[in-house]
């Protein structure tokens, strides 16, 4: 071995960071220099967390473990666990992220504030890095805010653009409705966990101890801590109600759109309840509530995106209802962390192929209206096939690699007796199919006036679609090799699937039936789409998607509430130091007169 | 008896500084006055500081004094600024921040 664990992981942790420092101090340097270094740092990144795969997915590995202090004195520690799980996320970020990097260098050309642009990806993608592999929850905490900062200053990296500026606001203020029922949740389990005999502070915050410690933590905390961590996952991994910032979030460079939706963001929520899972499975409901909240935003999702014009507003909707699937496979049971695992990988790829996609169409025409497309098919033709392939996994067709992970979901279901959530995600597979034939026909399908604009994408361009490209056809073949190093590891009701077995699996089930009739479905929708607009319900429902099914009234119900309150509260700031002062020392004398009754002094 | 021991009698003074410090600062309407009571607040914490810590704080309590001559020479800057700009130094009339 080259490197040392202990040293790989430790430049794992650093080296992003660092090179943030560096990018940032380059603002005066050129173009080229900035994105030559960025993409040279993120090649190392993903390098250096390629080299774990052997050391993880090995036979008889076991998990890496590094502890750093932070605060001793209040027994902080930095602690780090790097099982599969943490791995696949980690492999994803780092993969994508420099994927990314590389299709930014041609396609952040000429824009202002570059150094910005590559500090804060490489500060994005080593924050999810970080977020994935430690083993505190406090940390997580920390590198989940900064996951939250970072989309909040890339959405909005155009500063002059209203409408960037005011998408990133919108999805840092409803992330962090997300964000409080993390931090309660936990807080929670910390409550409930110092309660075990023996428990010291850094036990307390350490995800392996609640794990095996499970059972001894007092059932009100777990219960309240479960379902806050659904509240955290829901804001940042966009879940009814909290989905809206996602869609607005398409302001951003459509780079950024493919680092959230792929790499970075997104996958955090997912990650958490996966992680988590093992505690909060013997909750009653828990599992029920996540079947339930994926299974109707999987559908719900997917009925706006069949209405939207947009095109990257359609992907975004796409993102919602497939992340809707992961937290439904998580609420599975304890077998479905793989999956949905599995699925999030497929997903990545094949969303980050079809974001990058839409990115050189976007960059080649300027516009981002489906309608003004068609017939690109001739004038782009790399793009043509790569997004094809995009499209055909996000529709589940078989042998590409969403059909593969969306398969197994319908399978667990089918086996688990699962009939009201099994309809829900039928029917949003049905609507996935009829939603990708519509974007792909509209996009490539027809004669478009002849452009003079449009361009092939250039060579920095699609060769990361042509990898993601592959991965889209090929990803699946690796669940083989997944699922065995989750079985090595002892997750719970995971067992290992020999690529042979699993396709023989795949073929002979029941499920197998759901997943072709949707594929059949929503290519029936699509094709009867202009009977089906007459119908008087599909009217209504047309326009009820139209209208965001009332979710953005809902949202500005709650703003106006809060600009109510703070009109009346803004009398109380006089502005004169003299009574600001008054008020401050009442206040230090408050505290400390509870701190003399709590004991404390 | 109080008087006898050193560290309560600066522990005293640190308190009757503090008292000082912020009736100053309350009261006064004369920034000038204000950045006084700001600087006598500061030197209660350091003399509570000695009080605890002893000789072993020396060093700390040097550099603390720095800073508080670092930001009583903003202060006032700024107190010339907010003459130069409205040509008055009565805190009540400056109230740019009132809701």
């Amino acid at each position: 071995m080259l490197l040392d664990d202990s040293i790989l992981v430790t430049l794992i942790v650093l080296l992003p960071f660092i090179s943030v420092g560096v990018i940032a101090l380059m603002r005066k340097m050129g173009e080229t220099v900035i994105a030559g270094v960025g993409v040279v740092f993120s090649l190392i990144t993903a390098v250096l967390v390629f080299l774990l795969v052997p050391d993880i997915f090995g036979s008889g590995a076991t998990a890496i473990t590094e502890s750093y202090d932070w605060i001793p004195s209040a027994g902080i520690v930095f602690g780090i666990y790097i099982d599969p799980l943490s791995l696949l996320l980690a492999l994803i970020a780092a993969g994508i992220g420099f994927l990314v990097m590389v299709y930014s260098m041609k396609y952040m050309e000429g824009k202002k504030g570059l150094a910005r642009y590559y500090a804060l990806v490489m500060l994005f993608i080593g924050a999810m890095v970080c977020l994935v592999l430690t083993d505190n929850l406090l940390i997580l905490y920390i590198f989940w805010e900064i996951v939250g900062l970072c989309s909040y200053a890339l959405i909005s990296f155009d500063v002059e653009d209203k409408k960037a500026a005011n998408a990133g606001i919108k999805a840092f203020v409803v992330t962090r409705v997300g964000d409080i029922g993390l931090i309660v949740g936990i807080f929670l389990l910390y409550a409930g966990a110092i309660t075990i005999p023996g428990t010291t502070v850094a036990q307390a915050f350490s995800i392996q101890y609640l794990i095996s410690n499970a059972a001894a933590i007092p059932m009100q905390f777990l219960a309240l801590a479960a379902f806050a961590f659904i509240i955290g996952a829901m804001g940042k991994s966009a879940q009814l109600p909290l989905h809206a910032w996602l869609p607005d979030a398409m302001e951003a460079p459509t780079t950024i759109s493919a680092l959230i939706h792929a790499a970075t963001m997104v996958n955090a929520g997912i990650y958490v309840l996966a992680r988590m899972a093992p505690v909060f499975i013997q909750v009653d409901g828990w599992t029920t509530a996540l079947l339930y909240l994926g299974g109707i935003t999987a559908l719900v999702a997917a009925i706006m995106a069949l209405v939207e014009p947009d095109l990257k507003r359609l992907l975004a909707y796409s993102t919602i209802s497939q992340l809707g699937y992961m937290v439904f496979a998580i609420g599975l049971g304890l077998g479905g962390v793989f999956i949905s695992g599995f699925h999030l990988m497929n997903h990545a790829i094949f969303k980050a192929l079809l974001f990058l996609c839409a990115g050189a169409i976007i960059h080649s025409i300027g516009t981002r209206n489906m309608y003004e497309m068609r017939g690109l098919r001739k004038e782009m033709p790399k793009t043509h096939i790569f997004m094809l392939f995009g499209t055909l996994a996000l529709a589940g067709i078989p042998i590409f690699s969403g059909f593969w992970s969306k398969d197994l979901i319908f399978h667990e279901a089918y086996s688990l007796e699962l009939t009201i959530p099994l309809i829900l995600v039928v029917l949003s597979a049905v609507l996935t199919a009829a939603y990708s034939f519509r974007m792909y026909f509209l996009v490539f399908g027809g004669e478009g006036k002849r452009r003079e604009k449009a361009h092939p994408a250039p060579a920095a361009m699609w060769i990361p679609l042509a990898i993601l490209g592959i991965g889209a056809i090929i990803s699946w073949i690796t669940v083989d090799y997944f699922s065995s190093g989750f079985e090595t590891f002892g997750f719970a009701d995971v067992h290992a699937h020999p690529i042979g077995d699993f396709i023989v699996d795949t073929f002979s089930s029941t499920a197998v039936l759901l997943s072709l009739l949707a594929i059949l479905l929503g290519l029936g929708i699509y094709s009867a789409r202009n009977s089906l607009k007459q119908g008087y319900i599909s009217q209504w429902i047309i326009w009820a998607a139209r209208k965001g099914f009332g979710f953005n009234w809902l949202y500005d119900a709650c703003v106006r509430v809060v600009r109510w309150c703070g009109r009346r509260i803004r009398r109380l700031q006089t502005g004169d130091v003299n009574i600001n002062t008054v008020g401050f020392v009442l206040m230090v004398l408050l505290i400390f007169l509870f701190l003399l009754f709590q004991g404390v002094i | 008896m109080v008087l006898e021991d050193p560290t309560q009698m600066n522990l005293l003074g640190a308190a009757l500084l503090l008292g000082v410090g912020l009736f100053c600062i309350m009261s006064q309407n004369n920034l000038i006055k204000v950045v006084i009571g700001l600087e006598i607040l500061a030197k209660a914490a350091v003399l509570a500081f000695i009080a605890l810590g002893g000789a072993s704080v020396q060093g700390y309590v040097i550099i603390i004094i720095a800073i508080e001559a670092i930001v009583a020479a903003v202060a006032l800057s700024i107190v010339v600024n907010v003459w130069r700009h409205s040509g008055s130094l009565d805190a009540s009339d400056i109230t740019e921040l009132k809701g």
